[in-house]
Protein backbone atom coordinates (compact mmCIF):
# COMPACT_ATOMS: atom_id res chain seq x y z
CA UNK A 1 0.00 0.00 0.00
CA UNK A 2 2.86 2.38 0.77
CA UNK A 3 4.37 1.47 -2.64
CA UNK A 4 1.09 2.43 -4.32
CA UNK A 5 1.10 5.80 -2.55
CA UNK A 6 4.75 6.30 -3.53
CA UNK A 7 3.87 5.60 -7.16
CA UNK A 8 0.88 7.95 -6.99
CA UNK A 9 3.20 10.64 -5.62
CA UNK A 10 5.55 10.10 -8.57
CA UNK A 11 2.90 10.29 -11.32
CA UNK A 12 1.03 13.36 -10.08
CA UNK A 13 2.16 16.88 -11.00
CA UNK A 14 3.87 19.10 -8.37
CA UNK A 15 0.56 20.76 -7.41
CA UNK A 16 -1.41 17.51 -7.73
CA UNK A 17 -3.49 15.69 -5.17
CA UNK A 18 -4.36 12.16 -4.14
CA UNK A 19 -7.99 11.47 -3.31
CA UNK A 20 -8.38 8.33 -1.26
CA UNK A 21 -11.86 6.88 -0.77
CA UNK A 22 -12.71 3.67 1.08
CA UNK A 23 -15.14 2.25 3.61
CA UNK A 24 -14.34 3.26 7.19
CA UNK A 25 -13.44 0.59 9.76
CA UNK A 26 -17.01 0.46 11.02
CA UNK A 27 -19.18 -2.65 10.77
CA UNK A 28 -21.67 -2.66 7.91
CA UNK A 29 -25.35 -2.60 8.90
CA UNK A 30 -27.77 -4.83 7.00
CA UNK A 31 -31.48 -4.06 6.66
CA UNK A 32 -34.50 -5.08 4.64
CA UNK A 33 -36.35 -2.18 3.06
CA UNK A 34 -39.90 -2.07 1.71
CA UNK A 35 -40.95 1.32 0.41
CA UNK A 36 -39.55 3.87 2.84
CA UNK A 37 -39.59 1.47 5.80
CA UNK A 38 -36.14 0.03 6.63
CA UNK A 39 -35.97 -2.83 9.13
CA UNK A 40 -32.58 -3.52 10.71
CA UNK A 41 -31.53 -7.18 10.41
CA UNK A 42 -27.96 -7.36 11.69
CA UNK A 43 -24.42 -6.06 11.71
CA UNK A 44 -21.65 -7.73 9.73
CA UNK A 45 -18.56 -9.03 11.51
CA UNK A 46 -15.41 -7.81 9.86
CA UNK A 47 -11.80 -7.91 11.02
CA UNK A 48 -10.69 -4.59 9.40
CA UNK A 49 -7.10 -5.79 8.87
CA UNK A 50 -7.00 -4.18 5.43
CA UNK A 51 -8.46 -0.89 6.65
CA UNK A 52 -5.94 -0.59 9.47
CA UNK A 53 -3.10 -1.47 7.12
CA UNK A 54 -4.29 1.25 4.71
CA UNK A 55 -4.57 3.79 7.56
CA UNK A 56 -0.98 3.03 8.53
CA UNK A 57 0.17 3.41 4.91
CA UNK A 58 -1.47 6.85 4.63
CA UNK A 59 0.04 7.94 7.98
CA UNK A 60 3.45 6.73 6.82
CA UNK A 61 3.22 8.65 3.54
CA UNK A 62 2.38 11.83 5.50
CA UNK A 63 5.25 11.24 7.97
CA UNK A 64 7.61 10.64 5.05
CA UNK A 65 6.77 14.13 3.73
CA UNK A 66 5.17 12.98 0.47
CA UNK A 67 1.72 14.42 1.24
CA UNK A 68 -0.14 16.79 3.54
CA UNK A 69 -3.66 15.79 4.56
CA UNK A 70 -5.96 18.68 3.57
CA UNK A 71 -9.50 17.39 4.04
CA UNK A 72 -11.39 14.38 5.35
CA UNK A 73 -15.08 13.76 4.70
CA UNK A 74 -17.42 10.89 5.47
CA UNK A 75 -20.75 9.86 4.04
CA UNK A 76 -23.05 6.87 4.38
CA UNK A 77 -22.81 4.63 1.33
CA UNK A 78 -25.51 2.08 0.60
CA UNK A 79 -25.54 -1.02 -1.53
CA UNK A 80 -28.96 -2.36 -2.52
CA UNK A 81 -29.68 -5.93 -3.56
CA UNK A 82 -32.89 -7.31 -4.98
CA UNK A 83 -32.59 -10.90 -3.76
CA UNK A 84 -30.92 -13.11 -1.18
CA UNK A 85 -28.93 -14.68 -4.05
CA UNK A 86 -27.49 -11.24 -4.83
CA UNK A 87 -26.44 -10.88 -1.20
CA UNK A 88 -24.77 -14.33 -1.20
CA UNK A 89 -22.93 -13.49 -4.44
CA UNK A 90 -21.67 -10.23 -2.95
CA UNK A 91 -20.74 -12.03 0.29
CA UNK A 92 -18.58 -14.49 -1.70
CA UNK A 93 -16.62 -11.59 -3.22
CA UNK A 94 -16.49 -9.87 0.15
CA UNK A 95 -14.86 -12.93 1.79
CA UNK A 96 -12.11 -13.08 -0.83
CA UNK A 97 -11.21 -9.43 -0.29
CA UNK A 98 -11.60 -9.09 3.48
CA UNK A 99 -10.84 -12.51 4.98
CA UNK A 100 -13.83 -12.01 7.30
CA UNK A 101 -15.57 -14.74 9.35
CA UNK A 102 -18.59 -16.61 7.87
CA UNK A 103 -22.00 -14.92 7.91
CA UNK A 104 -24.42 -17.85 7.53
CA UNK A 105 -26.26 -16.63 10.63
CA UNK A 106 -26.90 -13.30 8.89
CA UNK A 107 -28.01 -14.97 5.65
CA UNK A 108 -30.61 -16.92 7.68
CA UNK A 109 -31.79 -13.74 9.40
CA UNK A 110 -32.14 -11.92 6.07
CA UNK A 111 -34.06 -14.89 4.63
CA UNK A 112 -36.51 -14.78 7.55
CA UNK A 113 -36.88 -11.00 7.28
CA UNK A 114 -37.58 -11.25 3.52
CA UNK A 115 -40.21 -13.95 4.12
CA UNK A 116 -42.08 -11.58 6.45
CA UNK A 117 -41.57 -8.47 4.29
CA UNK A 118 -43.84 -7.44 1.39
CA UNK A 119 -42.91 -8.59 -2.12
CA UNK A 120 -40.35 -6.35 -3.80
CA UNK A 121 -38.47 -5.65 -0.57
CA UNK A 122 -34.74 -5.14 -0.99
CA UNK A 123 -31.63 -5.82 1.06
CA UNK A 124 -29.69 -2.72 2.07
CA UNK A 125 -26.10 -2.69 3.29
CA UNK A 126 -24.98 0.63 4.74
CA UNK A 127 -21.48 1.66 5.74
CA UNK A 128 -19.69 4.98 6.16
CA UNK A 129 -17.10 5.78 3.52
CA UNK A 130 -14.22 8.16 4.23
CA UNK A 131 -12.73 10.42 1.54
CA UNK A 132 -9.29 11.93 2.20
CA UNK A 133 -7.57 14.66 0.22
CA UNK A 134 -3.76 14.44 0.27
CA UNK A 135 -1.82 17.28 -1.34
CA UNK A 136 1.56 16.51 -2.85
CA UNK A 137 4.45 18.20 -1.06
CA UNK B 1 -28.75 -10.19 -10.52
CA UNK B 2 -29.17 -6.61 -9.35
CA UNK B 3 -26.66 -5.06 -6.97
CA UNK B 4 -26.52 -1.27 -6.95
CA UNK B 5 -23.68 0.56 -5.21
CA UNK B 6 -24.44 4.04 -3.92
CA UNK B 7 -27.70 4.53 -5.86
CA UNK B 8 -28.11 7.98 -4.25
CA UNK B 9 -24.80 9.19 -5.77
CA UNK B 10 -23.40 10.33 -2.41
CA UNK B 11 -19.87 9.25 -3.25
CA UNK B 12 -19.53 11.44 -6.33
CA UNK B 13 -20.99 14.38 -4.38
CA UNK B 14 -18.36 13.83 -1.65
CA UNK B 15 -15.64 13.69 -4.32
CA UNK B 16 -16.93 16.91 -5.87
CA UNK B 17 -16.64 18.61 -2.48
CA UNK B 18 -12.97 17.71 -1.99
CA UNK B 19 -11.59 18.45 -5.48
CA UNK B 20 -12.25 20.13 -8.82
CA UNK B 21 -12.51 17.43 -11.52
CA UNK B 22 -13.38 19.42 -14.66
CA UNK B 23 -10.58 19.30 -17.28
CA UNK B 24 -8.31 17.41 -14.88
CA UNK B 25 -6.11 14.47 -15.83
CA UNK B 26 -7.19 11.77 -13.40
CA UNK B 27 -5.54 8.45 -12.66
CA UNK B 28 -8.15 6.17 -11.10
CA UNK B 29 -6.57 3.25 -9.25
CA UNK B 30 -8.94 0.33 -8.70
CA UNK B 31 -11.61 1.23 -11.24
CA UNK B 32 -13.30 -2.20 -11.18
CA UNK B 33 -16.02 -2.29 -13.79
CA UNK B 34 -15.96 1.51 -14.17
CA UNK B 35 -18.79 2.54 -11.84
CA UNK B 36 -17.01 5.66 -10.59
CA UNK B 37 -15.01 6.24 -13.80
CA UNK B 38 -18.11 7.20 -15.76
CA UNK B 39 -19.25 9.57 -13.02
CA UNK B 40 -15.85 11.28 -13.09
CA UNK B 41 -16.02 11.53 -16.88
CA UNK B 42 -19.46 13.11 -16.52
CA UNK B 43 -17.85 15.78 -14.31
CA UNK B 44 -15.50 16.64 -17.20
CA UNK B 45 -12.35 14.74 -16.18
CA UNK B 46 -10.09 12.75 -18.49
CA UNK B 47 -9.63 9.42 -16.77
CA UNK B 48 -6.89 6.82 -17.08
CA UNK B 49 -8.47 3.98 -15.13
CA UNK B 50 -6.51 0.99 -13.83
CA UNK B 51 -7.50 -2.29 -12.26
CA UNK B 52 -5.53 -5.49 -11.67
CA UNK B 53 -8.52 -7.67 -12.68
CA UNK B 54 -8.62 -8.23 -16.49
CA UNK B 55 -12.25 -9.41 -16.33
CA UNK B 56 -13.34 -6.16 -14.64
CA UNK B 57 -11.42 -4.11 -17.20
CA UNK B 58 -13.05 -6.02 -20.10
CA UNK B 59 -16.48 -5.35 -18.59
CA UNK B 60 -15.64 -1.67 -18.09
CA UNK B 61 -14.53 -1.34 -21.73
CA UNK B 62 -17.75 -2.98 -22.92
CA UNK B 63 -19.84 -0.56 -20.85
CA UNK B 64 -17.99 2.59 -21.94
CA UNK B 65 -20.43 4.95 -23.71
CA UNK B 66 -19.19 6.39 -27.01
CA UNK B 67 -19.51 9.96 -25.66
CA UNK B 68 -16.71 9.29 -23.15
CA UNK B 69 -14.48 7.19 -25.43
CA UNK B 70 -12.06 10.08 -26.10
CA UNK B 71 -11.60 10.88 -22.40
CA UNK B 72 -11.58 7.47 -20.72
CA UNK B 73 -8.95 4.75 -21.04
CA UNK B 74 -9.10 1.45 -19.18
CA UNK B 75 -5.93 -0.55 -18.53
CA UNK B 76 -4.98 -3.64 -16.55
CA UNK B 77 -2.32 -2.56 -14.09
CA UNK B 78 -0.71 -2.77 -10.69
CA UNK B 79 -0.85 0.30 -8.43
CA UNK B 80 2.55 -0.49 -6.93
CA UNK B 81 4.26 -0.48 -10.36
CA UNK B 82 2.66 2.16 -12.54
CA UNK B 83 4.05 2.13 -16.06
CA UNK B 84 3.31 5.82 -16.44
CA UNK B 85 5.54 8.90 -16.79
CA UNK B 86 6.34 11.20 -13.85
CA UNK B 87 4.03 14.17 -13.17
CA UNK B 88 1.52 13.15 -15.84
CA UNK B 89 -1.71 13.52 -13.79
CA UNK B 90 -3.43 16.21 -11.73
CA UNK B 91 -5.29 13.80 -9.45
CA UNK B 92 -4.70 10.19 -8.41
CA UNK B 93 -7.85 8.61 -7.04
CA UNK B 94 -7.75 5.43 -4.99
CA UNK B 95 -11.32 4.24 -5.32
CA UNK B 96 -11.76 1.68 -2.52
CA UNK B 97 -8.41 0.22 -3.51
CA UNK B 98 -5.80 1.24 -0.95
Amino acid sequence: MVHALREAHRVIAPDGVVVEARPAAIHRRVAVQSGKVRRHVGVMRENFHRERHADRAVARSVRAGWFRECAVRSFSCTRTMDTLEDYCTWLGEFYTVTDSPPHEWLVERIERALEKAPEGSRIIIAAPVTVRLLKKI
Amino acid sequence: MAIHVDPEGREIRALERVAEWRRKRVLEIGCGSGRLTLRLAALGASVHALDPDPKAVRLARRNLPARYAARVRYRVGDAAQLKLPDASFDIALFSWSL
